[in-house]
């Protein structure tokens, strides 16, 4: 039986506290069992700037077991080489699933404690965001690349960031609009553009360069 | 601030004047309550009011605070459901690893109903109707014995509010439920009143009436400093050195002392010098969340106890390790260790699950059963069972046997298909009716009287305690055996 009256608390505690974190908690439906929270990416990390929507079904048991939570995964429409079918507005991360959006993180499976919230949980996916643990991943293919190309991580991790998770609608597709009106094929400049990390005037110059 | 405090003056007239209704006459009586409670539950403090004392797992005012070894407190219930009661169980805040259920903190317990009787008492309705629902009960206080002064005149509005609530209900439950859960409040209450009937009523009345008047010029004059009207050194002694309490560390037992005043004797085996029990987790720390409260409320006392020599000691860090080793609990699987009882208490000192011998009291018919560990056993004690359980000195015990994991396999895959009792077993050995899911209650072994379930709901929704009885080794004359 999940306590409700501690859920409808949690909600006004959140709703209350408009602090710099910009975490969000905000029910579904009327059952209060399934709730969406909303996390900006962490200043200072590839994630910057971007806002992740987090899934969080509540089990039977809450908040004596552990709030279900992973990251919300949006299909998009445009396919390139690189992303053509992952992409997704959740975050490349080594210990996030790039496939389901699952998260592996300690306190939302056997390190819980009761005394933690839904916002407190939230934080924690966030701090996650800024210190991945890439020697226990959840995405292997993620991680090796965050330990071996650490450069190129960044530049894709940032690309996603801009391409699914900016919160502005200004996003890749314009700049992509842009370069290809510059006479640049729209493949190559969407592959140079991930591979810079979105930003337009160090796509141009490579592009011009090679 | 002082808005509040209007509001609850007239929170606190109108549940008054409810309870003289209730004595005068009984139809305006239900009427009246009905009101009160509507008024209690709409004009309720704001959060705010009780930052500090909130409860860190159901975020309300704590209720019958229960304090850790490490000093971390919450309600009695929310303890009890964070538990392992499989393993040993972790502090939801330092995760400090404890394998016993502390008592209730008495004193704790007051403190709050002093320091926010509306809250409080709408927390106790709450809970008692959880109670009642899940069946099983916390310990209920004597109040009359413990404090006299004002918040006992707040225990006799909360006892006649209680009163009429149990009536109310009456008409909509059963009456063996009423009587039933009647019994399990504060016995010596209900008794006295049952004896003197209309006569403790009038009484209580004019008791009332003083009760009012206090309580009104203790609130008006809560709103010039509120917090040092209500609490007084007398309500926050430590029970050595019967002072003002200064660093309070809180034991096993519930019992609070200052933590200079505990002395540790030299063979190590600490004991509550108030009820003798002994603490199981080593030195306790330093409750503090009452420390800051104290301080707080008390600057000038503490300020004072500061200077004394002996609190410039180096404070003793708690014993973060529990007496048992993490081994022990997995010993359970491979049946090579002491006997793990998976999900049952001792109802004394507390430890969950019993590690070494259980001993189940046969007399104790409540849902949840009276059980206790091998050292409890061997020094009886006369503290009430941690769930209410209304146990007497001449009940009898049995050994009970934990169940291997092959029982619990057998007993899982039993109640998947539906099966019956396995029937090759003895009379004695039948499987508990009490915690099978209302649609298995049709219980098979129906001729067999059922034995007090002990399981907590929680753990397990389908019944793991096959009692087994251990006939062949008999260790206590006090033992009968059942055959």
């Amino acid at each position: 039986m999940i306590d409700f009256a501690r859920v409808q608390k949690e909600l006004q505690e959140c709703s209350r506290e408009k602090d710099s974190s910009g975490i969000r908690v905000s029910p579904k439906s009327d059952n209060l069992a399934r709730l969406t929270g909303i996390i900006p990416g962490p200043l200072g990390t590839p994630y910057e700037g971007g806002s992740f929507e987090i899934d969080i079904t509540l089990p039977d048991g809450y908040p004596f077991e552990p709030p279900k939570m992973k990251f919300v995964t949006k299909f998009r429409r445009w396919l390139t080489l690189e992303t053509s079918f992952c992409s997704i507005n959740h975050p490349r991360h080594p210990n996030i699933s790039s496939q389901s959006g699952a998260i592996c993180l300690d306190i939302l499976k056997d390190q819980w404690s009761p005394a933690l919230t839904l916002k407190t949980a939230l934080l924690s996916v966030q701090a996650l965001l800024s210190a991945p643990e890439p020697d226990d991943p959840q995405d292997a293919v993620v991680a090796q690349q965050y330990l071996r190309e650490y450069q190129t991580f960044v530049g894709t991790a940032r690309y996603w960031t801009e391409s699914f998770a900016k919160a502005s609608s200004l996003g890749v597709e314009e700049k992509v609009q842009r370069l290809v009106e510059m006479g640049f094929p729209d493949g190559l400049v969407r592959s140079t553009l991930e591979a810079v990390g979105g930003d337009e005037n160090l796509a141009l110059e490579k592009l011009l360069s090679s | 601030m002082e808005k509040e405090e209007k509001t609850n003056i007239n929170i606190d007239e109108t549940l008054t004047e409810t309870k003289k209704d209730e004595c005068l006459e009984q139809h305006q009586q239900r009427k009246g309550e009905a009101e009160g409670e509507r008024e209690a539950t709409n004009d309720l403090p704001s959060e705010e009011f009780f930052d500090e004392f909130q409860c860190c797992i159901c975020l309300e005012l704590l209720y019958k605070p229960v304090v850790l070894a490490c000093g971390h407190m919450s309600c009695f219930w929310c303890v009890y459901n964070a538990m392992n009661h499989v393993h040993e169980s972790h502090c939801p805040i330092c995760r400090c690893p404890y394998n016993h259920f502390p008592s209730v903190c008495q004193m704790l317990h007051f403190l709050l109903l002093k320091l926010y009787p509306v809250a409080y008492n709408r927390r106790e309705r709450q809970v008692r109707e959880e109670e009642k629902r899940a069946g099983h009960f916390s310990l209920q206080f004597d109040q009359n014995l413990v404090e006299p002064n004002l918040c006992e005149n707040s225990d006799i509005l909360r006892n006649n509010n209680t009163c009429a609530h149990l009536q109310m209900d009456g008409h909509s439950e059963s009456c063996s439920n009423v009587l039933e859960s009647s019994s399990f409040r504060d016995s010596p209450k209900t008794t006295m009143e049952d004896e003197n009937g209309i006569m403790s009523n009038s009484e209580s009345l004019e008791v009332d009436a003083i009760a009012l008047n206090q309580v009104k010029t203790s609130l008006s004059n809560d709103s010039e400093h509120r917090d040092e009207k209500v609490v007084y050194v007398a309500d926050l002694l430590c029970a050595a050195c019967n002072r003002l309490l200064f660093r309070p560390v809180v034991l096993n037992c519930g019992h609070v002392y200052c933590e200079t005043c505990f002395v540790i004797p030299k063979d190590e085996m600490l004991r509550c010098q108030v009820c003798k029990s002994l603490q199981p987790n080593g030195f306790p720390g330093v409750c503090l969340i009452l420390h800051h409260f104290l301080a707080k409320q008390f600057p000038e006392e503490y300020s004072e106890r500061l200077k004394e020599p002996n609190c410039t000691l180096a404070p003793r860090h708690a014993n973060q390790l529990t007496s048992i080793s993490s081994d022990v609990y997995s010993s359970w699987f491979f049946g090579n260790g002491p006997k793990v009882h998976v999900a049952v208490g001792c109802d004394y000192c507390g430890m969950s699950p019993i590690i070494g011998e259980r001993y189940k009291c046969k007399d104790c018919v409540e849902k949840i059963g009276f059980d206790l560990c091998e050292s409890c056993y061997k020094s009886p004690a006369t503290i009430p069972g941690r769930f209410n359980q209304q146990h007497k000195p001449d009940h009898q015990f049995k050994i009970v046997q934990p169940l291997s994991i092959r029982d619990l396999m057998l007993r899982l895959n039993s109640e998947q298909s539906d099966d019956d009792d396995d029937g090759g077993s003895d009379a004695s050995e039948h499987m508990d009716g009490a915690s099978h899911t209302p649609g298995m209650q049709a219980d098979e072994s129906s001729g067999v009287s059922q034995e007090p379930e002990d399981i907590s709901p929680l753990i397990f929704s389908v019944d793991v305690s096959l009692d087994q009885e251990d006939n062949s080794e008999d260790p206590s004359d006090n033992i009968s055996s059942e055959s």
